[in-house]
């Protein structure tokens, strides 16, 4: 029985190890790059960036963002939300537009 | 498919809780392997063909909505094994298996690791106690996704993951981590950044070194130390 084994797992392996690797999440689009900076008193840079469409996109990326950190947060940004503001740029450091969470508490991002 | 140099086999907790026999049943059938990122070891559905042991990398147990989306409910390091039910028998995967964190595994096939299971009690214990755990883990995890916040959940997430690579440095990107909690990539960067700016971890693109675990366990749900105390050192033959 070991023959078998070891020629099937042999073979399986080679199978792994060139052709089936499976992609978790997409990635490399060709989509424009926009950052999601965020700042009160200090500075929070957003160093990835995100794909997205176009400025639409990226604006209500950025009011998803914004609400999802609100209220995803436990002890970490959640101090006073009223003194965040979120300002996104494109990926030569132009800034496109801002918002301050304040805004978005009171329904003004929706 | 190289050895190695300065890992074993025994730097798999399960491998090295079980008796010199038990594991001397596998002999060469047990190998050492290193797998990328990527891998997957068993769609849903698919018959489990090997055993994985990972001795430095991690897998994640996933499960895949109707419009691609991922969810995370389970993750295996060298403190655990995937497809060791098939030692009870010819078993399918419940989730998508694959490889999250590269590293080494230590890989038997599921034909040889049976019959070793049928002859060994102490092995055959092992694989009853940990299908166990796995359970345990699974209801812990399913009330963590439901009661947590992401902030808490990236921070068991990443305290989950050095203990399973036993590396405080976890390569991964913010797109992996995103998918993993259920929060979108900005998000998981600016909550990233905070923790960085905090002294608590080091964030570059595509790694995370974990600086202060203490802390980091501070702003973790306390999924962690439950889910740490129950796996922690599989009773064998007991």
């Amino acid at each position: 029985m070991p023959a078998n084994a070891t020629k099937h797992s042999n073979a399986k392996f080679s199978r792994l190890g060139s052709g089936s690797r499976f992609a978790l999440y997409n990635t490399a689009t060709n989509m424009p790059m926009y950052y999601f900076h965020l700042s009160n008193d200090q500075k929070v840079p957003d160093i990835d960036g995100t794909d997205l469409a176009d400025l639409a996109a990226a604006r209500s990326h950025a009011f998803a963002v914004a609400r999802e950190l609100m209220s995803e947060s436990q002890g970490m940004l959640d101090d006073d939300w009223s003194l965040w503001r979120m300002s996104v740029r494109d990926s030569g450091g132009t800034e496109l537009f801002s918002f301050s969470f304040s805004d978005l508490a009171t329904g003004n991002g929706k | 498919m190289n050895n190695a140099p300065d890992l074993t086999s025994s730097d798999n907790q399960l491998l090295a809780a079980l008796p010199r026999e038990a594991l001397a049943l596998f002999g060469p059938d047990l190998k050492h392997v290193s797998l990328a990122h990527g891998i997957v070891c068993y769609e849903a559905g698919d018959l489990i063909d090997r055993v994985y042991f990972p001795i430095s990398g991690m897998i994640s147990l996933l499960v895949a909505g109707r419009d691609g989306e991922i969810v995370e409910t389970g993750i295996i390091g060298r403190e655990g094994a995937a497809g060791l039910q098939s030692g009870l028998g010819e078993r399918r995967s419940y989730s998508r298996t694959a490889i999250q964190i590269p590293g080494q595994f230590a890989v038997v096939s599921a034909a040889h690791f049976e019959r070793a299971v049928s002859v060994s009690t102490p092995l055959r214990d092992l694989v009853l106690h940990y299908i166990e755990i796995r359970w345990a883990e699974a209801q812990q995890i399913a009330a963590c996704n439901a009661l947590h916040l992401g902030s808490q959940r990236l921070c068991r997430w990443l305290l989950q993951a050095a203990d399973c690579t036993g590396c405080d440095h976890i390569p991964l990107t913010q797109e992996l981590l995103a998918d993993m909690l259920g929060m979108r990539r900005t998000t998981v960067t600016l909550f990233a950044q905070e923790l960085q700016r905090r002294g608590v971890i080091r964030y570059t693109r595509g790694k995370i070194t974990l600086l202060d675990r203490k802390r980091l366990e501070g702003y973790a749900c306390e999924c962690y130390e439950t889910l740490k105390r129950e796996i922690l050192s599989p009773r064998i033959g007991i």
